[in-house]
């Protein structure tokens, strides 16, 4: 049987549900000159800023019981550097190109958005959640006040589909994603890493190098609170919800779409398989095959009551 | 060579640089104190890669433990690399945190690979006539065993392991030209001091634990020597993608991708966790 994998969020149509995690993927040349990023839903850029970012100095990565640990701090080249380099490359590989944008500032944000014209971007992702950086990130994302005020001025800024990437560590998150959609969210991506830490105890310090020692977390470790999660905000919103965390084969997935999400986001699985998310992407269309279901809006909520 | 891994259909993979393939396991050992040494069936990878380069080597199915690390692959330094027999070896330390799962693994265990990733030493760049120095400590003389192993024969060249070497650079070698020399020294100091008797002015590759390759970075700049030396640090995804190696010294690296073989002046004002 033929089997319709295509999803919309807002006005971006994507081939299939599964995508690439920002900041796991950098700008899609280290694993998508291996295969092809055409077959992907989308990819997420590395969260982007307007300046250059140094990131964290110190130990940045960290495993931990199913899962690890990541404490980057926003390295990045900044946006013009994304124009310069990048975006030539990743429009030859056909890739749908959502990018991550991050800011110090609520203008900081909108200056990154309003410089992606359609060409450079199919979407831009907003993060307010990054949990690693002590200006911008999380701290827009747990403070009510500041998600409405970021996403207004995002909004305004440009006419792309935007996806607002939530925060997992705050109070009512549903007040959170229903704040995003009133000031024009197109979607919300549920959600970024879960702040932890590890110790060694040989040392007896933290191990991440941010100044309160901690990271974040990502793997399945995190999969079943993130999808309920989900779950969740689902039931909260209109608009569509992207599952991300501890994605790793195709049955998270279907989890995640029965859940309420209209796509996932395959990240640091990455680093086990570098085949992982064409590998779910496949996955999901055998399993689709399987089970008689034509399209994947058959699958979106469908172990919702 | 079997599995998914090997099996998905991709670009050339030229493309990338590197492999993501399954590997048997051909031979098991526990070699010097405490050191395990993995010999995998690996044809194409044993093509491409270079002494210096690395790979990420995990199980091929996530297994999961009750209590402690299990999630990513772990980097190696290739410790052989033989084109002719298909194969590359790898030596760790079998106490070591990563090593709860490796150190079980024997013949006939199928393992996943990726690499060869980074950049490795110019074995066959350099002029053959210059002499060089190679010290090593710990998983460092595997690496620089690989190394001398891809050298010009008539390059003359001494290599000190500071401690026991987990492995003894491949005799055969050794026959090939007596203007290779190998020896043991106690500590660095005594290593530098021979080293600097044997062979004055010569260039120096180190391998090893950080703190070791950072000592010889700064006693070779010292002395205007060229050195080349391996540096460490945590490894995610080993490919140059989620900017978790980053260092910063005299400059700003990716230890996994324009590393982990650095030149010694990159080390200045680096600091250590
Ligand atoms: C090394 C690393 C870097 C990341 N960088 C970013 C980033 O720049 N922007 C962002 O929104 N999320 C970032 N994330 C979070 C991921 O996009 C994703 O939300 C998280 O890893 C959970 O997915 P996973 O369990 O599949 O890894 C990063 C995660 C990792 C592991
Ligand atoms: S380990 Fe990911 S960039 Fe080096």
């Amino acid at each position: 049987m033929t089997v319709d994998t295509q999803i919309s969020i807002g006005n971006l149509r994507c081939k299939n549900p599964v995508w690439v995690a920002a900041g796991t993927f950098l700008y899609g040349r280290e694993y998508g000159r291996r295969l092809p990023l055409e077959e992907l839903g989308a990819i997420c850029t590395k969260g982007t800023s307007l300046e250059p970012w140094d990131g964290v100095q110190g130990i940045r990565i960290a495993e931990t019981p199913a899962g690890m640990l990541n404490a980057i701090g926003l390295q990045n080249w900044g946006i013009d550097a994304y124009l310069e380099r990048n975006v030539a490359w990743l429009r030859e590989q056909n890739a749908t190109i959502v990018v991550n944008i991050v800011g110090k500032t609520v203008d900081e944000y909108a200056a990154v958005a309003a410089k992606l014209s359609p060409r450079d971007a199919d979407a831009i992702e907003v993060n307010i959640s990054c949990p690693n950086v002590s200006e911008g990130g999380v701290f827009f994302g747990t403070d009510l006040r500041m998600t409405e005020k970021v996403v207004d001025a995002v909004r305004k800024a440009t006419s792309l589909p935007v996806i607002v990437k939530l925060a997992p560590n705050t109070h009512g998150l549903a007040e959170f994603a229903k704040a995003a959609e009133a000031y024009g969210a197109d979607a919300l991506s549920v959600a970024n890493c879960i702040p932890g830490m590890a110790i060694d105890i040989r040392r007896r310090k933290a191990v991440m190098g941010t100044p309160a020692g901690s990271g974040g977390l990502s793997g399945p470790a995190v999969k079943p609170i993130i999808l309920k999660m989900v779950w969740d905000v689902t039931a909260a919103v209109r608009i569509p919800v992207i599952g991300v965390g501890g994605v790793v084969s195709w049955q998270d997935a279907v989890e995640y779409l029965m859940a309420g999400a209209s796509a996932v986001q395959v990240g640091s699985a990455l680093f086990r398989n570098p085949n992982a998310p064409w590998d779910v992407a496949q996955g999901l269309e055998q399993f689709m095959r399987d089970e008689g279901v034509s399209s994947i809006g058959e699958l979106i909520g469908a172990a919702r009551p | 060579m079997v599995s998914r891994a090997a099996t998905r259909p991709g670009r050339s993979p030229s493309d990338a640089g590197w492999l993501f393939e399954a590997y048997r396991v051909a031979d098991a050992s526990t070699v010097g104190a405490g050191w395990q040494r993995l010999v995998l069936d690996a044809p194409a990878l044993a093509t491409r890669a270079a002494p210096g380069q690395f790979m990420l080597v995990g199980s091929a199915a996530f297994s999961p433990r009750a209590s402690g690390p299990d999630y990513l692959k772990h980097p190696f330094f290739f410790a052989s690399i033989s084109p002719e027999a298909g194969q590359v070896s790898i030596v760790f330390d079998r106490s070591a945190p990563f090593a709860w799962e490796m150190a079980d693994w024997a013949t006939g265990t199928e393992v996943e690979c990726i690499g060869p990733l980074g950049k490795g030493f110019p074995v066959t760049a350099e002029p053959a006539a210059a002499p060089l120095v190679l010290i090593g400590s710990g998983y460092g003389v595997a690496a620089l065993a690989a190394a001398l192993a891809g050298l010009h024969h008539d390059r003359p060249v001494a290599l000190f392991s500071v401690g026991a070497p987990p492995v003894s650079p491949d005799p055969g070698l050794l026959g090939v030209t007596s203007r290779i020399t190998c020896h043991v020294a106690g500590t660095l100091e005594q290593a530098w001091r021979e080293a600097a008797e044997a062979m004055p002015g010569a260039e120096v590759w180190a391998a090893g634990p950080q703190d070791f390759t950072q000592e010889v970075a700064g006693r070779a700049l010292g002395e205007g020597r060229r050195c080349l030396v391996t540096v460490e640090a945590p490894i995610a995804c080993g490919v140059g993608a989620c900017l978790g190696c980053t260092s910063a010294g005299d400059g700003t690296w990716r230890t996994c991708r324009e590393g982990p073989v650095v030149p010694a002046e990159w080390l200045k004002g680096v600091k250590r966790p």
